[in-house]
């Protein structure tokens, strides 16, 4: 009995072996002419394949390529207008590097256990789309990046899912990139932007990574409709701007990060209609110049709302829950100026440490105090013209009747127990 | 003895007006801002400003009434002669103070049951409100820390009304001054300084203790921030955790036997 079901167990182990496909890709793009498309059959190939043409690369469902080695599964070198679709791609250290090519495709992509996704360096008119790439547990430093794209020009990255990378998309010197529709989870930076230039990124979701959007020494950066929320970390910003110049930051989302929006030596800075809530602080900026604006934000249920250094920023025309002030202008405007500057706040940015008392009791106190001693402030974080609540929607709460019953319960039994112990 | 003084003593003590009124103000605030805080803002996990009010309703009212109401009824018992009269009764000072701190600690979590109750039965009729267990953890240790500071209190006054300015006085110490103390200290002093007094302040103060203890058995150290980070890894080990266990076990104990003490200098039982 026991040699039967040890044969049967050899035969499943030895059927579960990886079968490798016969088709022979390097050879059919060796052959191919330039502007040819192969298709690429199911199943799984390995290898480490290189492009140097103008080719389009087309996996069929089922289609599956496994890098040898360290080397990726597809290095491009040179060539224009290539294009890699619907295949599932593992490597060790990458899946695809590219490197001055001009016309690149991505489209269709499931990336597993690859140290980085994708690596293109000096290349133009590169084009994206629907990648899927799942990092692993590991610490950060151990990780790659979901897309990395260094010293290119005029790209498209969109409609990807990267989760537990280290940053998702990484773009450094580049110059025209549109990152839009992309969803970045459990990474170090959702997107990172460094020393890049005319940047727009729209309709991404970052969520629970260290820092949503990272953008260090860019300018002209347009950021509209995003959504940044659960970053709370120990250093954790929904997000950080560093040295950015001229960027306008509009009709975002930002929710429940320990920093909702941070702007450190940046020039230019356009906040404006966004949506600020449950946020330890919305808004932090330490050493802001050039006309730097937050305006029509509204800001709901953040503990602090703005802190700033002595430079500050300008707050107008922004909703504030906390703001007590009335309208008797009725003209949708506070009769009295809001006041977001508190000694705590600037505290904070001077020193660190002052974190810890965050929300504290005596910090809460002395907040209060504060609004009411800095009503005459008229330098930093303040906005004169408060905007109030002009329309409401009104929910209609369903009831729990379990936790009513239980606190029904719990009151009547208490109330009982309390009744006997007098008595 | 002692169950018959442990009665007697939460009977005289849920009798007192001013026990009823604490009670029926505690559960009203906290209910008020709790209800309005979950109606007015949606519920995400992580440290919000509705977990803060939370923690600062908790941390404010609650120490407030137990140590005026816990030091008051010590005092009232030497400065009415009811002392006298239990010296006439087998009992030691021990249990004199046991009895004393148990009555405390269960008319304590009667009206914190109460008001957690109103708590959930307003929120079931809203839409339904969440308490965390942390939450709830939190509040049965505050109760337990700071009855025992308040029975220490007692034991040192004179009077009523020095208890109650005794209870007063430390009240603001614990939740205001020490901090403010140590904001002020920080603007002179270096980062990593201000961080060790903070660190040492954590311990020494009760009331930041428990806030401690709310961020690090709810998960959300980061709040306190990168300087933070030793210690709080620290607390979230298992050694932390007995650590914690061990510190609280303290504050409770230590304010008893200071009580035993001063009882005893004072030739009371």
């Amino acid at each position: 009995m026991m040699k039967k079901v040890g044969s049967v167990l050899l035969f499943l182990l030895f059927m579960s072996q990886t079968v490798y496909a016969d088709f022979d890709i390097q050879k059919a793009i060796d052959r191919a002419k330039p502007g040819a498309t192969i298709t690429i059959p199911a199943g799984q190939y390995k290898g480490n394949f290189v492009l140097t043409k103008k080719i389009t690369l087309r996996g069929i469902q089922g289609t599956e390529l496994v890098a040898l080695g360290n080397e990726p599964v597809f290095r491009i070198d040179g060539g224009s207008t290539v294009t890699i679709e619907n295949m599932a791609l593992s490597g060790n250290k990458q899946a695809i590097v590219a490197s001055d090519v001009d016309g690149l495709e991505l489209r269709n992509l499931n990336i597993k256990d690859s140290h980085t996704g994708v690596y293109i360096q000096r290349s133009k008119n590169v084009h994206i789309q629907h990648i899927e790439m799942t990092g692993n547990n590991s610490h950060f430093s151990k990780k790659g990046n979901g897309l990395a794209i260094f010293k290119s020009e005029d790209v498209v990255v969109e409609d990807t899912n990267i989760k537990l990378v280290q940053d998702g998309i990484y773009v450094e010197e580049v110059k025209n990139i549109l990152v839009q529709n992309n969803r970045v989870t459990n990474s170090r930076y959702g997107t990172h932007f460094m020393y890049s230039s005319n940047v727009q990124a729209f309709h991404n979701t970052y969520r629970n990574n260290v820092t949503g959007f990272m953008v260090m020494m860019t300018n002209d950066i347009y950021v509209k409709d995003n959504h940044l929320e659960n970053h709370n970390g120990l250093n954790s910003y929904g997000m950080l701007l560093y040295d950015a110049q001229q960027a306008v930051l509009e009709l975002n989302t930002i929710m429940n990060n320990r920093t909702g929006v941070a702007l450190q030596k940046s020039v230019g800075i356009t906040i404006a209609s966004n949506d600020f809530r449950m946020n330890q602080t919305a808004l932090e900026g330490i050493m802001v110049k050039g006309n730097s604006v937050a305006t029509n934000n509204q800001f709901t249920g953040n503990i602090l709302t703005a802190r700033a250094d002595r430079q500050g920023f300008l707050l107008t025309n922004n909703y504030y829950d906390d703001y007590s002030g009335i309208d008797l202008k009725n003209d949708g405007i506070g009769d009295v100026p809001y006041v977001a500057v508190s000694s705590f706040g600037q505290w904070m940015v001077r020193q660190p440490v002052y974190q810890y008392f965050v929300a504290s009791p005596s910090v809460v106190l002395l907040t209060s105090l504060d609004q009411q001693i800095n009503k005459t402030e008229k330098t930093v974080l303040v906005d004169v013209t408060p905007k109030l609540m002009t329309h409401q929607i009104t929910k209609k709460n369903e009831t729990n009747f379990q936790q009513l019953l239980i606190g029904l319960l719990i009151v009547t039994t208490s109330m009982w127990l309390w009744k006997r112990g007098v008595s | 003895m002692n169950s018959m003084l442990l009665k007697l003593e939460l009977k005289q003590m849920l009798r007192s007006r001013w026990m009823q009124l604490v009670g029926m103000l505690f559960t009203f605030i906290f209910t008020a801002i709790i209800v309005i805080q979950q109606m007015a803002l949606p519920d995400v996990e992580g440290f919000t400003r509705q977990t803060a009010s939370f923690l600062n309703v908790l941390l404010f009212l609650l120490p407030l009434f137990i140590l005026t109401i816990g030091s008051m009824s010590v005092a009232g018992d030497i400065e009415s002669g009811w002392f006298s009269l239990l010296k006439t009764y087998p009992m030691t000072r021990a249990q004199y103070i046991v009895g004393k701190y148990m009555a405390t600690v269960c008319a304590f979590i009667l009206v914190v049951v109460v008001a957690f109750g109103t708590v959930l039965a307003l929120g079931g009729f809203l839409g339904g409100v969440r308490l965390p267990l942390v939450f709830i953890t939190l509040t049965l240790l505050c109760v337990v820390i700071f009855a025992s500071l308040a029975i220490a209190i007692g034991a040192f006054a004179q009077t009523r009304l020095f208890a109650l300015s005794q209870s007063l006085v430390l009240w603001s110490f614990f939740l205001l001054l020490l901090s403010y103390a140590l904001m002020a200290i920080g603007t002179v002093v270096a980062g990593h300084i201000l961080q060790k007094l903070t660190v040492i302040v954590i311990h020494i103060n009760p009331a930041e203790w428990l806030r401690f203890g709310y961020f690090i058995f709810s998960d959300q150290a980061s709040v306190l921030g990168p300087a933070f980070y030793g210690v709080t890894r620290f607390y979230s080990s298992y050694i932390g955790y007995v650590v914690y266990g061990i510190v609280t076990f303290l504050w409770i104990t230590l304010p008893l036997l200071s009580a035993n003490k001063q009882l005893q200098k004072r030739g009371v039982c």
